[in-house]
């Protein structure tokens, strides 16, 4: 309802703080909560800065419009509540705001994120800004559908149960014939992986035109599948130049019978993306994600969208699988964030940690899980720690470790295979993958060649995410 | 392919599969029975597919019975007593199964506070999560103990800390005192009965504090001799400025006109700068274009001749900006830094309105 503003209008430029920062404010179950980390101007305000955020990402403009005397702006604006310094920073705070519902339309991640970071970035009176964390309300997650099945129903799908999916990206990236990346998808397969996978931009190119790989890769999958008697797939990519041309290669492979396609999600957009998973579920197939053009929007450590909120729009938006990186090599903060945002993606209920970059409890209300997906750099030596680390419900994603073995592609997959489900027998008996690991792959490879000459090819890694001195 | 290591079991007889199959579908014994059955049918190449159309037992279930079982098993390697393995029969196999993360010790830890606390599946969880975080530290948290009751109290009082919400933070605190085993950790998670400091108050705003993070965010201050024509002497004369660190304060004669320039690199290298002010028409090489009133910059201490850099020269009785070929015959009286033309844009007001933005 429109309130009638006793004070009538006044025009001109006023502080923003006025109206849009409230600290006795204390937020609904049913808002929309942010944080973002704003590195303002020097001599602005930070809370002058939060309530800028804050009006320019709901209501506000610059200055007073006559027009706000016909809106209820208390029920609609957002409210900056808290604004803190980021602990161990000069010059940077974390400003929290309460959206209303109301404000964003249902089933919608492109308009939440066009709300929310539409033009807010642009401010001059901000050096630097960037969204932390989203908790999204349990009504607002209602409206959407997720991920077309997610972990359970795929893994039904799939009859794997227990155990980490492997995959593998075909490689070179670009420039193999439909046939001989036939060829290698089915020497993959044959070898013990779950799945193949197209590499992100691999959509239609002059040297190998999606409907040829389409057949090719089909024709694959259904010869491991008939040798091996297991459930294979590839990650058929459909991104595509439109959203007609996308649905038409969707609906070809879905012809095909294949089990599962694929999307980059940053490229193709929101919109793009938020229907295929819908079709997905309708006409079931499974539905892998890529992040490619991540790093532009969430690398700078003080600008940009963090992944983690990345993450949880694209569980909104739908995807069975997501890229989330490998943890390898990281360090130990990072993996905690890492780890932080691979709960997001696949647990029902996540606590706010501020140690792992969670900064609100967030319940998902039963929307189904989507798998990480920790692709790149890995090898059988790194197959303990990862077990460990990502437990079952992950997909690990060897490339070069399984393309790059002494013996080609095949036994690069069986290698990979026995590491993996020795790691996971070990682990079920109770052993320690931690202190163990190595001895773990050592054991599997005195029984099996393909892994014997893998480890001799790669280097025994040392686990150190055991001990941490620090709290 | 499997991955599994060839012969692991002796291969099963056809009676011995179907009477495994027939116990199976008639779920004799408890379900520790059932996952060995399964695991022994599947290591025998049954596949889950045959075993769920002869049993009903989904592939699913199969796997969580079978690592349950190997769970069950792994407590019985470590002498758990029989009332706790009767506990776990009872059927427990969810909640086995959340424990295969942890090796065998901490399984039983597990399963005792399981017991102990008549945990369901979901608190199953959230303990073998807290454990395992618990067992990367070297040493527990000042307070904790290695007691799994502990490990999840001292995750419960870690974000209880953090909750400024009084009711999430009361709910946490319930549910660390529910776990907490030691009385250290008791008392931990009951100081944050009695810590109000989260409590929202009337509070002062933040000090606009500004760290100054690159050179070029404060001006070098730099003395002005003035406009052309000058003499060389008028351009000698200028004293130079002493520049007090951290922030550049400088001390001057009020007759002194000065000028801040940014802190760029070239600038404050300079040794003994000065700024004389000049229209572009005055200076050589100015291709055409319209004139306007620059600030030429200049160091007083580079005076030696380089055919990449233009000079100030005393010619007679004025001084001139050029460049020469070769070593000229005039005094050099210093080299040219850096020339500023004046900002130039659409709408300056702008500029000081720092909310302005695109729609």
């Amino acid at each position: 309802m429109v309130q009638a503003n006793k004070q009538g209008f006044k025009a001109g430029v006023q502080d923003y703080r006025l109206t849009y920062y409230t600290p006795d404010y204390t937020p609904k179950d049913t808002d929309l909560l942010a944080c973002f980390r704003m590195t303002p101007q020097p001599g602005v305000p930070p809370e002058e800065a939060g309530a800028a955020v804050a009006a320019e990402s709901s209501t506000g403009t610059w200055t007073t419009v006559w027009t706000d005397n016909l809106t209820d702006l208390d029920r609609y604006k957002g409210r900056c509540y808290e604004v803190e310094a980021v602990p161990g920073e000069d010059n940077q705070y974390f400003c929290f705001v309460a959206y209303p519902m109301d404000l964003f339309e249902e089933g919608s991640v492109t308009n939440i994120l066009t709300s929310i970071v539409g033009n807010v970035f642009g401010f001059k009176a901000l050096r630097a800004l960037r969204l932390e964390d989203i908790r999204f309300p349990v009504a607002l997650i209602k409206t959407f559908q997720g991920p077309p099945h997610g972990i359970t129903v795929e893994r039904d799908k799939l009859n794997k149960y227990g155990r980490p999916l492997l995959g593998c990206t075909i490689k070179p990236k670009l420039g193999l014939s439909a046939k001989n990346y036939g060829r290698a998808v089915y020497e993959c397969l044959r070898g013990g992986l779950d799945f193949t996978k197209d590499d992100e931009n691999i959509n239609s190119q002059p040297f190998m035109r999606w409907r040829d790989r389409y057949l090719f890769v089909q024709e694959a999958i259904e010869k491991a599948q008939a040798e091996t008697n297991e459930v294979k797939g590839h990650y058929l990519n459909v991104t595509a130049p439109t959203c007609e041309q996308m649905m038409e290669r969707a609906e070809f492979a879905k012809e095909l019978g294949t089990p599962i396609i694929m999307h980059d999600y940053l490229t193709g957009g929101f919109t793009a993306n938020t229907t295929l998973a819908r079709w997905c579920r309708a006409n079931g197939l499974l539905l892998h994600i890529h992040r490619a053009m991540h790093a532009v929007i969430d690398r700078q450590r003080n600008h940009g969208i963090h992944f983690r909120v990345l993450a949880k729009c694209l569980r909104l938006s739908g995807g069975d699988h997501l890229h989330s990186g490998t943890v390898v090599g990281k360090l130990e903060g990072e993996r905690g964030i890492t780890m932080g945002f691979v709960d997001l993606m696949r647990e029902d209920f996540i606590e706010e940690d501020r140690s792992r970059g969670i900064f609100f409890t967030q319940d998902w209300a039963s929307t189904p899980g989507v798998f990480p997906v920790a692709s790149g750099g890995i090898h059988v030596w790194h197959m303990p720690a990862l077990v460990e680390i990502f437990g079952d419900d992950s997909c690990l994603q060897f490339g070069g470790g399984t393309l790059g073995h002494p013996w080609g592609n095949a036994p690069g997959a069986t290698a990979n295979r026995v590491a993996l489900e020795a790691c996971v027998q070990a682990r079920n008996e109770g052993r320690s993958l931690a202190r163990e690991g190595n001895e773990v792959i050592k054991e599997a490879a005195r029984w099996s060649p393909e892994l014997k000459s893998a480890c001799e090819l790669w280097k025994e890694i040392k686990f150190e995410f055991e001990a941490v001195d620090t709290l | 392919m499997t991955g599994q290591p060839p012969h692991q079991d002796n291969p099963l007889t056809d009676a011995e599969a179907l009477n495994l199959l027939t116990q199976l579908r008639q779920k004799t014994g408890s379900w520790v029975d059932w996952g060995k059955r399964c695991r022994r049918l599947q290591n025998a190449g049954y596949t889950v597919e045959t075993l769920f159309e002869e049993t009903g037992i989904e592939p699913g279930y199969q796997n969580l019975l079978i690592v349950a079982a190997q769970v069950y098993e792994s407590l019985e390697k470590e002498n758990a007593p029989e009332d706790l393995l009767a506990y776990c029969r009872g059927p427990r196999s969810d909640i086995l199964y959340e424990f295969r993360v942890l090796n065998q010790k901490q399984r039983l830890a597990a399963v005792q506070l399981a017991q102990a606390k008549q945990l369901d599946v979901d608190e199953a969880h959230e303990v073998a999560r807290a454990m395992k975080d618990f067992s990367r530290y070297s040493t527990p948290p000042e307070g904790f103990t290695h007691h799994p009751g502990d490990a999840v109290a001292y995750q419960c009082w870690k974000r209880a800390r953090a909750k400024k919400d009084l009711q999430a933070r009361s709910r946490l605190i319930a549910q660390g005192l529910k776990f907490a085993n030691s009385p250290t950790a008791r008392a931990k998670i009951e100081q944050l009965l009695s810590d109000f400091t989260v409590v929202s108050m009337e509070r002062a705003p933040l000090l606009p504090f500004f760290r100054l993070e690159a050179e070029d965010e404060l001006p070098r201050i730099i003395p002005v001799a003035g406009s052309f024509p000058l003499t060389p002497e008028q351009v000698e004369a200028v004293a130079p400025l002493q520049e007090t660190e951290p922030f550049r304060i400088v001390q001057f004669d009020t007759a002194t006109q000065c000028l801040p320039i940014p802190g760029w690199s070239m600038v404050l290298k300079a040794a003994d700068p000065v700024a004389i002010l000049c229209d572009t028409d005055e200076l050589p090489n100015t291709s055409g274009g319209q004139k306007e009133s620059v600030v030429v910059v200049v160091d007083r201490q580079q005076r030696e001749w380089n055919g990449q850099s233009y000079f100030l020269v005393a010619q007679q009785d004025r001084v001139e900006v050029q460049w020469f070929p070769e070593s000229p015959q005039f005094p050099i009286l210093g080299q040219v830094i850096v020339v500023l033309r004046p900002k130039k844009i659409l709408d300056e007001g702008n500029i000081t309105e720092p909310w302005q933005m695109d729609d």
